[in-house]
């Protein structure tokens, strides 16, 4: 709306903000999935099973100051 | 309780343990007495509520008016808690007790905190081996900066790129299927 019709007719102009914001969506659904603390449980008890080599992380901390 | 979020008390206290779990294990293997190192309980609560402080926000961020949520994903848990957990003052290491002479031991341990932090995230949460990218994200936690936001797309790209470390319960199946998503 043109700055002279909201002064004109403010309650049109809160009327169309209002539904900007009902149709507004900011959900990414590309990186999702954790919902609530028992979904953060079950990820950290389901422990590894193979203990990862972090030997070459040591030598690479050891290379800089 | 609202303000909980993600992270309420009990879960906090398991990442706790589980932290001080990655620094015992990075100790032992690069053979730094655990006389050495000490403890900021205090700052480790402070990272963990903080972490706690920053999910709620990110969960708010990603609802939409009529409060659906598709939930966070596991490399933006990671990177919250990474970032939290290398930024508080957390680890402490005496150094006049690893020997002057051991200039390797000295280098880990000026980076124990961060190491530990990037293993507890990589074993815990994206269930990874260290990867390549890795060193450069060390670098990055240790002595320049990065925020939560960041952090989390590096470690959904981490997760949905590497090969999963094997899991008491299979990462393919429910409920962990959700949150392991591959991307080959």
């Amino acid at each position: 709306m043109k700055l002279s019709e909201v002064k004109a007719n403010r309650a049109q102009f809160i009327e169309k903000v209002r539904a900007a914001r009902l149709d507004a969506n900011t959900t990414v659904h590309v990186n999702c999935g954790i919902k609530n603390p028992d979904d953060v449980t079950a990820i950290i008890r389901n422990r590894i099973t193979e203990k990862p080599d972090w030997e070459p992380m040591y030598d690479y901390a050891a290379g800089f100051e | 309780m609202l303000h909980d979020g993600l992270l309420p008390g009990d879960i906090q206290d398991e990442l706790a343990d589980l932290f001080s779990i990655a620094v015992g294990e990075i100790a032992e293997e690069t053979k730094i007495s655990d006389d050495a190192i000490s403890f900021s309980e205090h700052e480790l609560a402070l990272a963990l509520d903080e972490a706690r402080k920053d999910l709620v926000v990110m969960t708010a961020r990603r609802m939409t008016v009529e409060q659906d949520f598709a939930g966070l994903s596991i490399g933006k848990l990671a990177g919250i808690l990474v970032f939290r957990l290398s930024r508080y003052r957390i680890i402490h290491v005496d150094t006049t007790l690893l020997g002057a002479a051991d200039k390797r031991k000295i280098k880990i341990a000026s980076k124990l905190q961060e190491l530990a932090a990037l293993r507890f995230a990589s074993e815990v949460i994206l269930k990874v081996h260290p990867q390549h990218w890795h060193p450069e994200l060390l670098y990055v936690l240790a002595r320049r900066h990065i925020n939560q936001e960041m952090l989390g797309v590096a470690f959904d790209v981490i997760a949905s790129q590497s090969e999963l470390l094997p899991t008491e319960s299979p990462l393919d199946k429910p409920p962990f299927d959700q949150f392991y998503k591959r991307k080959h």
